[in-house]
């Protein structure tokens, strides 16, 4: 398979020029990024699938909006996450909020590769505000300044989330 | 190697895989482009199997349609342009440039003439009618919505865009 070597802004040109593969490369570079970014706020699969497919979707449809300067992952990653807090707060309207969503679950077990099983349970006990920085920052290996602009707070305020998410996580994990 | 750092390698090699055929999924569900490439267009037009009738009767009625009507054509509403003026107030800066939904954001691409002698800066530029947003970059490093409009939208990213509507006279009129 070869590799597209086009940059991110570069697609982006080329998918408003019609050309659907490039935004097509631009989904297969992100997903894992944005699924990961959406389990992590639904801690569930299909909620996770259903709110990455909505932010591309909703990416491709406001793609005149994205400014070169910026992180397409970041910019993508920041839709999705509205949407999935949107997705929320329109359940929490409807007064039909699940357990799942007001307490902080487990990933469906069959989901998760084994290995990672004990980690996943642990990231799961963390409050969304702290695990989501966590993830984005040793997952996905997002900058601090990109973090930020995807979850609308201050560099530091990341940095200082990262750092008790880390803590938190260590406590946890401790035998 | 501490506790500490055991746990972020852990996490570093930990990744989350999207579903299997996801890419495929969100291409199948974003709706048709209505700017189609060339290519596509040359794709879906060009003949196949020896058909030829359709092809060469457009070529027929394009040639008619050149013949009888030039005259009598206007250009269709999309392909019209308002010419839209800018300005802002800098009296102190070097240079003020103009980023937009309408030049994909891009630096350098528009500078507004400036400063006269009231520190105004002015560009005039051809926009389609529609919804556009624009910011100022002044000095290249401040940016500025339009402080003489009246509709402004946060770019989620700390900016704040402008938003104007540019509507078409000759068809409003009409």
């Amino acid at each position: 398979m070869v590799m597209d070597e086009r940059t991110d802004p570069e697609l982006v040109k080329a998918s408003l020029d019609g050309n659907r593969t490039a935004f097509e490369e631009l989904v297969c570079r992100h997903q894992d990024s944005v699924f990961g970014l959406a389990v992590g706020m639904t801690r569930n699969r299909e909620d996770a699938a259903d709110m990455a497919q909505e932010a591309f979707m909703r990416a491709y449809s406001k793609l005149e909006q994205y400014k070169p300067e910026y992180s397409f992952r970041s910019w993508i990653l920041r839709i999705c996450a509205n949407l999935t807090k949107n997705l929320f707060r329109k359940r929490m309207r409807r007064r039909a909020v699940e357990d799942k969503y007001l307490v902080q679950g487990e990933i469906e077990r069959d989901a998760v590769d084994p290995d990672f099983q004990e980690l996943e349970d642990a990231l799961a006990q963390l409050p969304p505000k702290l695990g989501l920085p966590l993830r984005m920052k040793y997952m996905d290996g997002l900058p601090y300044d990109e973090i930020a602009q995807v979850l609308g707070i201050g560099v530091s305020a990341a940095k200082m989330r990262v750092m008790r998410a880390k803590n938190q996580l260590a406590e946890l994990l401790r035998p | 190697m501490n506790e500490d750092e055991k746990v972020l390698e852990r996490l570093a090699k930990h990744r989350m895989k999207a579903p299997e055929g996801f890419a495929e999924r969100v291409m199948e569900s974003l709706p048709e482009w209505s700017k189609p490439t060339l290519r596509d267009r040359m794709a879906d037009f060009w003949p196949t199997h020896g058909r030829w009738i359709a092809p060469s009767c457009a070529g027929a009625a394009a040639m008619l349609l050149v013949v009888f009507g030039l005259g009598r054509m206007e250009l269709p509403a999309e392909a019209r342009q308002v010419t839209f003026h800018f300005e802002l107030h800098a009296p102190g800066a070097d240079q003020v440039e103009l980023l937009g939904t309408f030049n994909h954001w891009r630096p350098g691409d528009i500078v507004l003439n400036g400063p006269d002698a009231s520190g105004h800066w002015t560009a005039e530029v051809a926009l389609p009618p529609g919804r556009h947003e624009y910011i100022f970059l002044v000095d290249g490093e401040r940016w500025l919505a339009d402080p003489k409009a009246a509709t402004h939208r946060p770019d989620g990213f700390g900016r704040v865009n402008t938003v104007i509507k540019v509507y078409d006279e000759e068809e409003d009129a009409a």
